[in-house]
């Protein structure tokens, strides 16, 4: 199987489905595949971005404390070099202790220091600011930071905090940081090696580094190379013995940004080694709160890009529904007016192009069905044109026979029956004419069929009687014209003709319900069953009878063309017993009569 | 009936994803919540207020309430050491909605009447050896007392007379260090003297050395020896400044101190926890016995001087 063919088999089969279906996926579909692309993209990207900015954002908060640190213990650096190379190099300590000197660098210093002090090789004090004597019972040569002045004597010190008890700063206990550093003392031009201590204020290094704000819940603090620690947010909580895990286990060596664990939990670490001390600045931020702005931009991201869909997939359907909605009405139009339906209303609705379709259905409907009202028409005056043929067809018969039956009675000189045919005549054809109306009184057509059974009766010289008669509830009914006198005439010419002077036809009319029969019955041969069968058969040939050439099937055919095939003849008969034609007809009185004069069709 | 179930499917994919857009801002709204969360509100009930005695501590509590989310109300009898005040200031501050409270009680009665009435709101006792749910971060009594009377054995190897203050007989724990320091003591033969507020005036010169086992009355002793020009040898409890200045100057011969800020910080954080439902670090505060001669110790810095940041 072909790749192509794998795909289509795979995509759903889009012959069978609706065009709102069609237009709903696919642009679904390519608004999703695009979101999801761009969104994805975009989420990556922030979520990079993010990660780097907020490395860079504690990258720069780190150079900046380390540069305000550098900068700090450069200037307390440059001091000691200052009170060295400026003061104690000048000085004569034979002579006096420059104390004015270092009290003016102090005052000068105020903010950041403690104290300023010199000390000889043996620990006594040789100078000081702004102090003046040793505590009792306290000695310096004992202390680190003097100890490594006279070790590493081309070296500044920088000790950890501690509490200064040199000097009696009366109720306050000052927490310092020691510069200190080796110094070579002049005693009337003797060179005496000493300690200068310089005692920075913690407070002031604290305010530099609690100034920084770290993202992600981060903080920052700093270790001397050992790891003890110099600064720390928690530091009070870590020296009461809480806290204690807010430390790294072992720093990294080198500057940079390492992934570190503290207390079992991942943190980005950064890390800056401050340039002489050695110190260095260690910010931490849980790599879970740095997760968590990625993640942030990701769920809003996915919010976003949820909404958007929500929002495409809302104005597709409504879109597609505004597309296919009409056309799809359209079709349903077109689909009930093929089913027949008559009263199948257009609406036009949705896109132009639509609109225009759906009027151009509606013209084209409205002009076949013009067509289809003119066919009718046509087809109806064609009816109406057969029908009159068809009565036409009983004039010349008829009255031929009449005229020379009329012909004989003059010539045998009786007057009195010529008289009584002529006028017979004359009133059948009256009544014949109907002022070329279709539908006529029954009474009429009655009183056609009598006038006609006088005619005959005379010309067969009697040899039958013919009773009319009508039921009362049929007075006022009306009848399709000259149907009872082409079956009185096939009752003469088969049923009379060959009966002597007892030959009787009965003519009545009765109602039953919306019903109207009339009864032809006469007493004559009759006739066998498979005659009687093809008398309305019309697979059998027509048979060419005597009489007026209007065969019980023109009869038959001009009923059930004016009013439907329910109604008509019926035969009844049995061989020398005589025949009955029941003449089935719906009732009509003069309003339905009036209308079905005026449609020409069925009442 | 067709269009119908396309109509129905259309509107249950729309329903699906405006659940889905709804569900993910819920789910970033837990995540993440825009709005800071409501604040805690933990009253604390001093039995006397003296900054230097009490600073410490509040400085570790207000650090422990920008940790954890907390507002604090300090509330403070206006009689010092007020039993009934206290008792009312516990029921008013219960009334008023606190979701915690942390007490330092002038008495055994007003303990009693927090553990009677079962409060449910999460509470710490401190200076008292409750259960380990509401006792805080008090050094354990009896320690205290052990440590102070091993002091006063090392510097009176021979036995001698020890007055022993009780500035708050109703409070059960530092009756309970007192207990601790005479049983000591008695069995290394010492001779106890002990007196209250009212009578250590006029014993005070028949003791060889003193013990007062709480920080104000370690404050008003030192004034009260300073003034009289006495000499007689203090054996103090807990921080302060002039405890510091005592051990310095020798008038306290050793003191057992912790650190206030630490405890300050564990009693809100007990409490903190609790309402957060989050179980706190677990922490071992040190508690040292201090003399002049190791103050300015490393380990016994960090401890007696507050670095202030």
């Amino acid at each position: 199987m072909s790749f192509r063919n794998r795909i289509r088999k795979l995509l759903p089969p889009y012959r069978k489905t609706g065009i709102r279906v069609m237009i709903s996926i696919s642009f679904t579909a390519v608004t999703v595949i695009g979101m999801f692309l761009l969104c994805g993209m975009l989420i990556l990207r922030f979520s990079n971005a993010t990660r780097i900015l907020q490395q860079d954002t504690s990258q720069r908060m780190i150079e900046q404390i380390n540069q305000q640190m550098d900068s700090y213990l450069r200037n307390i650096m440059q001091l000691s070099d200052t009170i060295y190379y400026r003061v104690l190099k000048d000085s004569d300590f034979s002579e006096s202790a420059p104390v004015d000197a270092l009290e003016l660098l102090y005052e000068e210093n105020r903010g950041n220091l403690v104290s300023i002090s010199v000390f000889e090789e043996n620990g006594s004090l040789a100078a000081a600011a702004p102090v003046y004597s040793l505590k009792d019972g306290v000695s310096p040569k004992q202390q680190q930071w003097f100890i490594q002045a006279m070790d590493q004597i081309e070296n500044h010190h920088f000790s950890t905090p501690y509490v200064q008890n040199l000097f009696d700063y009366g109720k306050e206990h000052p927490w310092v940081i020691s510069l200190s550093r080796y110094v070579e003392l002049n005693y009337d031009g003797e060179t005496r090696r000493g300690v200068l201590l310089i005692d920075m204020s913690f407070s002031e290094l604290g305010q530099i580094c609690r100034n920084a704000d770290l993202p992600g819940g981060g903080y920052f603090y700093i270790t001397d190379r050992e790891g003890e620690i110099i600064y720390h947010p928690d530091q009070q909580l870590i020296y009461a013995g809480i806290s204690q895990n807010n430390l790294v286990e072992d720093i990294p060596e080198t500057d940079g940004i390492h992934q570190v664990q503290v207390d079992g939990v991942p943190y980005q670490a950064v890390v800056k080694t401050v340039g002489y001390t050695g110190w260095k600045l260690i910010s931490l931020i849980p790599l879970k709160n740095l997760a968590n702005d990625v993640d942030q931009y990701r769920w809003f991201g996915i919010t976003l890009l949820l909404f958007i869909v929500f929002l495409l997939a809302f104005v597709n359907m409504h879109l597609s529904e505004y597309i296919s909605g009409p056309l799809s009405r359209l079709n349903q139009a077109v689909n009930e007016l093929g089913a027949g339906k008559e009263d199948v209303k257009f609406r036009e609705e949705g896109c132009i192009e639509v609109r225009q379709l759906t009027h151009s259905i509606e013209a084209m409907v409205s002009t076949l069905r013009h067509l289809m009202d003119d066919i009718i028409q046509q087809e109806q005056n064609k009816r109406r044109l057969e029908m009159e043929v068809l009565q036409s067809q009983i004039n010349p018969h008829f009255l031929y026979n009449t005229l020379d039956s009329v012909i004989w009675l003059t010539e045998i000189e009786r007057y009195q029956d010529a008289t009584r045919m002529v006028s017979a005549l004359g009133k059948l054809f009256r009544i014949s004419l109907s002022r070329g109306k279709i539908i006529i009184p029954l009474k009429d057509e009655l009183e056609h069929a009598r006038h006609y059974s006088t005619i005959q009766t005379i010309r067969y010289k009697e040899r039958f009687e013919t009773r009319i008669s009508a039921e009362p509830d049929t007075e006022n009914l009306y009848t399709l014209k000259l149907i009872i006198q082409p079956i009185l005439e096939n009752a003469i010419y088969h049923g009379m003709a060959v009966m002597d002077e007892d030959g009787l036809i009965t003519v009545h009319a009765w109602r039953d319900e919306n019903n109207l029969y009339i009864d032809v019955e006469d007493n004559g041969a009759g006739m066998p069953k498979e005659t009687l069968d093809q008398l309305l058969d019309e697979s059998k040939p027509f048979r060419k009878s005597k009489g007026s050439g209007i065969g019980v099937r023109n009869i038959h055919q001009r009923i059930q063309l004016a009013f439907g095939p329910e109604y008509g003849l019926e035969f009844f008969s049995e061989p020398d017993e005589g025949t009955l034609v029941r003449i089935h007809l719906p009732i009509l009185d003069e309003q339905a009569a009036a209308r079905y004069e005026k449609e020409g069709g069925q009442p | 009936m067709k269009r119908k179930l396309g109509n129905f499917m259309q509107l249950g994919i729309l329903t699906a994803l405006g659940l889905s857009v709804l569900l993910s801002i819920f789910i970033q709204e837990i995540s993440w919540p825009s709005t800071s969360w409501e604040r805690l509100e933990i009253s604390i009930i001093f039995r006397e207020w003296n900054t230097s005695a009490w600073g410490e501590l509040r400085f570790g509590m207000e650090k422990a309430a920008s940790d954890y989310g907390a507002e604090l109300r300090f509330l403070t009898p206006q009689e010092s050491n007020s039993a009934a005040e206290q008792q009312k200031l516990v029921e008013q501050e219960v009334n008023n909605g606190a979701d915690g409270l942390v007490i330092i009680p002038a008495s055994g009665d007003v303990q009693q009447q927090i553990t009677e009435n079962k409060l449910t709101i999460p509470y710490v006792i401190m200076e008292s050896d409750g259960d380990e749910k509401t006792s805080g971060f008090t050094p354990d009594s009896e320690t205290i007392g052990q440590l102070l009377a091993q002091a006063a054995t090392e510097d009176f190897p021979n036995g001698a007379t020890a007055l022993l203050i009780n500035p708050l007989p109703e409070n059960t724990g530092i009756q309970k260090r007192l207990d601790s320091v005479q049983k000591y003591l008695s069995e290394n033969g010492f001779s106890i003297l002990t007196a209250d507020t009212d009578n250590w005036a006029r014993l005070l010169l028949d003791a060889d050395f003193v013990i007062l086992p709480e920080t104000t009355s370690a404050i008003q002793m030192m004034a009260f020896l300073e003034e009289q020009q006495l000499d007689i040898p203090l054996y103090a409890v807990g921080y302060s400044q002039e405890t510091v200045n005592g051990l310095e100057d020798g008038t306290i011969r050793a003191a057992v101190v912790w650190n206030g800020y630490g405890e300050g910080y564990l009693a809100i954080q007990q409490i903190a926890s609790r309402l957060l439902k989050t179980t706190p670090p677990e922490s071992e505060p040190a508690v040292i016995l201090v003399r002049k001669e190791d103050m300015y110790e490393p380990e016994s810095q960090k401890i007696l001087f507050p670095i202030g940041n």
